[in-house]
């Protein structure tokens, strides 16, 4: 018997320049930039091809993201980064969707989405930029700025205690997948995005974001002082790298199972736990429903809704 | 009963005994009766009475086993069913109408309406009350539940194996067409989408016409075709699809679509008269061809239905990866151009319907035997259902009894690479197996069969009885020949359900009465010639002998078998028979006794290739045995000469020991008490260790000391070279868009230092202070002489 190799195609290898699509323009330092190199090395490492990824966002700094990925990708309106990316997912399955949204874009006017598609838990992994400020429209106050923090709409300062992401997260019905993790630290960053990757549903990341022209001291203490930060360690989680362990003197066995946990974790201010908060991949997922009848043609869909229709003949 | 005495004198009966079996001549000894049979068989007269394994129960779809004789089927069914007390001790009863209402000579018959039929005829025979009536209807229908709908029942009939065949190759076909039928429905519906997706891209998809027909009877009412059309403009964000792709797509899409796995015949089956597909129902589900020589065409004909599929599966290759948009012209086009069966994957090979070549054996032998040889090296899954007479030379022309009989299966084995199945319809479990076998290798099959027991009229006894007797009396041996199956003999040959297969001859204990009215039995072994009793044409082999026959020459066809030929030669075999109630010896022909001989050397051969008595481990076993013996043997001669030496040594000492105690005992009496039997040792000083060689005189020359480096001269220090901590840093492009010479990216899209000279310190420095992971350590100037270093080194320190 000779072999048939006739369905084996030569084998391709995507490397980063694979995902490249054309030079970022974000502010020089802009902590976007590890966050879109992060992206990429998981695309690369897991060998995706770029036509089976979509870069979805809505509208702000970090959602030029799509124009960076040389993969599909959709620049959508401001606060619909999620609902037009549950629309991809809920008919093509197959796509592995990567959504970038601001801490206004998502905290702010897409927040009734957020909601939704957190309970939908379709396969996606959603990166929050949170660098506390609205940038790309000049620094306005955002959900998540501190009380106090002097921004072109509050000149003397915010007046509300800021929203917390994460908090808010793990309140929602069904969520599946909460972490957080920092821009400036790129080995905790791309170990957080590949584990959320990983995660079959939502899974929901808060980046922490220094914005060099607006925010730039927003992490600043945090970024000096390791002690401020909190390292969340599980085999279920991030692992624990030594390189991480090295870093970070405080660190913390936190299974992500444990709700209750995650949520005082999540709550607290002096110290900011990063890593997996919570993860439970036995949550439903929307897109397994949505995705049925995928295979039918149209013949067989007309045929199901003449079926359907005739149930109301008289 | 023993046979009578003979009125004859004795030596006149021992002559005529030994002219009959020598020279055949009957006329001094009673000949045996139309009614004799092998004494072990007497009882199984009437065969009515015997229960079988038919009809057997068949399910072709794979739920269940695929074949079970009809008591069986219906006993597990019944077992797990809770309750259904009536129905559980009536099975026996229904299994009898079943059979009764079952009318095939071979070819399959619906089950479930029989089951319904029979089920309902017995309940009303039984006379219950209608409790009783009302629980066994709802038995009956939760049996009917536990067969598929597309079960089977097969009688015992001239068709009977080839059905089996073909039924075996459905079982096999059906999941493998099933998960063909997917594929095939999934990548044509891609396919469609594809072509639907490219016919919307055609402007005259925005011609008024197809508008109107878009948007319907009130679409059209409201908005205007022919002025919608005029402003749509050619549709963007598509281009068409190539024209040869278009073209490649349409020409699999037809192939494709003019396939139906459904319509896909089970088998194809050649022959030349051999069978009567007509009377057989063959055709239904199989395509049945007339020709002249089947062992001939079987391989054209392979070559003919396998180019029919390759071009199937061409397409579906084609349209596979065009649906998933891996196509490679350059890649693929060339494989595909060469494609042929010989790439089919295993499940596509299987899904194709075997093409079998059906002939008797003895056609096989007499005609083209080369036809048949090269159809078993041609590496084609071709198969070859050869029906065998077992008591019958396939060359022989008439004659029954030869001592040399043509092994088509052993034939087959010599071929090495075929697949080899002997096997009868006595034995349907061993016979659907080795069809599946044969079915499943993708070699060349040889499947020989027992044809005389299907073949023709219903023999005395039944048929199963006679296909039975083939197997016990070693006529037609079972065994299955997987040339995949392994390296050794052990593993490729198995001797499948022959009954004792230790035995040369199978033996049973047979109960008789004697003369005198006591009960006894003998020990009685069911050889070739007890098989060939069955068949009219052999009675002329065998003659009754006289009771009064002296026993001194007679010897048990068994026996005989087992003599030396010298001493058989001087002996006369028998069997026992049963002629009309009594047991008699009957002599048997020299003929059929070296007939007898023969099957009783292959099954010999048989058994030692299959591993049963073979020789070599025998001689193995008794080497090793031999072996163990003797090293028992040494050992314990070992042992016995350290014990007698230990004796010896011990017998010394103690001799030794007396006569000192009674030497001590003497002196005693004379020389006063001594202190101890052992003079004080002196102390004898041990000398003082010689001091060590003195000290050589001459002093070993002072090691030559390595010339001593010059003490380094302390230079200024080298500049400290800059260097990135690469994992720390965030690709903000910051560094990179200053100096892309200096700082260059990695694999990982993470900074290192390209070329150190390629830059200024004041860039290195200006780019640690902006880099947001503080990764960049500049170091010291390269160049001393750079202007401004007094401002830069202080700002430097902080990242170095």
């Amino acid at each position: 018997m000779k072999t048939d190799w006739s369905l084996e195609m030569p084998p391709a290898y995507f490397t980063l320049e694979s995902y490249e699509g054309g030079a970022a323009r974000w502010c020089p330092g802009c902590g976007d930039f590890a966050v879109l190199t992060a992206v990429q090395k998981i695309c690369r490492d897991e060998q995706l091809p770029p036509e089976k990824v979509v870069a979805v966002s809505g509208i702000g700094c970090s959602s030029r993201f799509p124009h960076y990925m040389k993969t599909y990708g959709f620049h959508g309106l401001h606060g619909r980064a999620l609902p037009v990316a549950c629309g991809v997912k809920s008919r093509r399955p197959d796509l592995k969707i990567w959504v970038a949204t601001g801490d206004g874009d998502c905290c702010s006017i897409g927040a009734g989405h957020w909601v939704h598609a957190i309970r939908y838990n379709m396969d996606m992994t959603v990166m929050l930029f949170d660098n506390a400020v609205y940038g790309l429209t000049k620094n306005q106050t955002s959900p998540t700025t501190p009380p106090g923090r002097k921004t072109n709409t509050h000149p003397r300062g915010a007046w509300l205690p800021a929203l917390n992401p994460l908090t808010a997260t793990l309140g929602f019905s069904n969520v599946s997948f909460v972490a957080q993790t920092v821009d400036w630290n790129p080995v905790h960053l791309h170990a957080t995005l590949a584990a959320a990757y990983r995660h079959p549903g939502t899974s929901f990341v808060r980046i922490l974001q220094r914005c060099p022209t607006y925010s730039d001291d927003m992490f600043a203490e945090v970024q000096k002082d390791s002690n401020r930060l909190l390292l969340l360690e599980h085999e279920r989680g991030v692992p624990a790298a030594s390189g991480l362990q090295r870093m970070y003197a405080k660190r913390m066995e936190h299974d992500p199972l444990d709700m209750a946990q995650a949520r005082a974790l999540a709550e607290q201010q002096d110290t900011l736990p990063i890593g997996v908060l919570f993860a439970d991949p036995s949550r439903p997922r929307y897109d397994e429903y949505t995705a049925q009848g995928l295979e039918m043609t149209a013949e067989d869909r007309l045929n199901a809704l003449e079926s359907e229709l005739d149930r109301f003949a008289v | 009963m023993l046979p009578p005495p003979c009125s004859a004198p004795q030596s006149e009966v021992v002559a005529a005994v030994r002219r009959f079996h020598l020279l055949e001549q009957a006329q001094a000894l009673p000949p045996l009766g139309p009614d004799a049979l092998p004494a072990l068989l007497a009882q199984f007269a009437d065969e009515g009475q015997v229960r079988t394994d038919y009809p057997l129960v068949v399910r072709p779809g794979g739920e269940g086993p695929f074949v079970q004789s009809l008591g069986d089927a219906l006993g597990a069914a019944a077992e797990v069913m809770a309750d259904a007390k009536i129905l559980k001790d009536n099975l026996r009863r229904l299994e009898k109408r079943i059979k009764d209402g079952l009318v095939s000579e071979g070819w399959p018959v619906l089950m479930q309406p029989l089951l319904q039929s029979a089920g309902a005829a017995m309940s009303e025979a039984l006379g219950l009350a209608p409790s009783g009536v009302e629980q066994l209807t709802k038995d009956l229908e939760g049996l009917h539940t536990l067969f598929p709908k597309d079960a089977l029942l097969v009688g015992l009939g001239p068709y009977t194996s080839t059905y089996l065949f073909v039924l075996a190759a459905h079982h096999e076909a059906a999941p493998r067409k099933k998960a063909l039928s997917a594929r095939l429905e999934k990548v044509v519906a891609r396919v469609e989408q594809v072509l639907a997706v490219e016919r919307k891209k055609d402007p005259s998809a925005h011609a008024a016409g197809a508008l109107q027909s878009g948007m319907g009877g009130l679409g059209s009412s409201l908005v205007s075709p022919a002025a919608l059309s005029s402003v749509l403009g050619k549709p963007r964000g598509a281009t068409a699809m190539a024209p040869e792709r278009r073209a490649r797509l349409d020409e699999v899409l037809a192939v494709l679509r003019a396939w139906s796995t459904a319509d896909d015949p089970a088998a194809i089956l050649l022959h030349d008269g051999f069978l009567d597909p007509e009377a057989g129902r063959l055709s239904d589900g199989s395509v049945v061809e007339r020709q002249e020589d089947p062992a001939r065409a079987v391989v054209g004909r392979f070559d003919d239905e396998a180019q029919r599929w390759t071009e199937r599966f061409r397409s579906l290759r084609i349209a596979e990866l065009e649906v998933a948009g891996t196509w490679d012209e350059d890649h693929h086009a060339p494989w595909l151009q060469s494609f042929d069966w010989e790439a089919f994957s295993r499940d596509e090979l299987m899904a194709m319907p075997p093409v079998v070549a059906l002939a008797s054996a003895s056609d096989v032998a007499k005609g083209d035997f080369l036809a048949v040889s090269q159809a078993l090296t041609s590496g084609r899954p071709v198969k070859l259902l050869i029906y065998a007479e077992p008591l019958k030379d396939p060359r022989a022309e008439g004659e029954v009894a030869s001592g040399f009989r043509l092994e088509l299966g052993y034939l087959g084995i010599g071929h090495r690479e075929a697949f080899v199945l002997q096997s009868s319809v006595a034995r349907p479990g061993h016979l659907a197996e080795g069809y599946k076998g044969a079915l499943a290798c993708e070699r060349p099959g040889l499947m020989v069969l027992d044809g005389a027991a299907t073949r023709g009229p219903t023999p005395r006894l039944g048929r199963w009885l006679y296909a039975s007797a083939a197997v016990e009396g070693r006529a037609h041996p079972m065994f299955s020949y997987a040339p995949e199956a392994g390296g050794s003999w052990a593993a490729r040959l198995t001797l499948g359900e022959n009954p004792q297969p230790e035995a040369d001859w199978v033996t049973w204990e047979l109960p008789c009465q004697h003369r005198d009215g006591g009960p006894t039995s003998l020990s009685v072994e069911f050889t070739f010639a007890d098989a060939a009793l069955l068949d009219p044409g052999m009675a002329k082999h065998f003659a009754i002998i006289p009771g009064d026959c002296p026993q001194e020459d007679l010897v048990t066809m068994a026996e005989w078998l087992g003599l030396s030929d010298e001493a058989a030669s001087r002996k006369v075999p028998y069997i026992w028979v049963n002629a009309s109630g009594e047991l008699w010896r009957a002599v048997v022909t020299r003929r059929l006794a070296w007939a007898a001989r023969d099957r009783q050397a292959f099954w010999r051969l048989l058994r030692e290739l299959g591993g049963v008595k073979n020789v070599y481990v025998e001689a193995a076993v008794a080497k090793a045995q031999a072996e163990a013996a003797a090293e028992i043997e040494r050992r314990l001669a070992e042992q016995a000469a350290i014990h007698a030496a230990a004796l010896e040594a011990t017998r010394r000492d103690a001799a030794k020991e007396a006569m000192e105690r009674l030497t001590a005992v003497l002196l005693d009496l004379d020389a006063g008490p001594l202190s101890t039997s052992a003079a004080p040792r002196p102390v004898v000083k041990a000398a003082p260790v010689a001091a060590p060689a003195a000290a050589p005189a001459v002093e070993a020359a002072p090691k030559a000391e390595a010339p001593k480096a010059e003490a380094p001269k302390p230079e200024a220090p080298d500049a400290e070279e800059p260097w990135v901590d690469s994992p720390l840093c965030t690709s903000c492009n910051d560094c990179v868009a200053m100096n892309p010479a200096l700082f260059v990216y990695d694999g990982n899209k993470q900074v290192r230092i390209g070329d150190a000279k390629a830059g200024t310190f004041a860039q290195l420095v200006k780019a640690a202070e902006s880099c947001p992971a503080k990764c960049i350590h500049p170091g010291t100037p390269m160049n001393p002489d750079e202007p401004g270093l007094a401002d830069l080194l202080p700002r430097a320190a902080r990242f170095n």
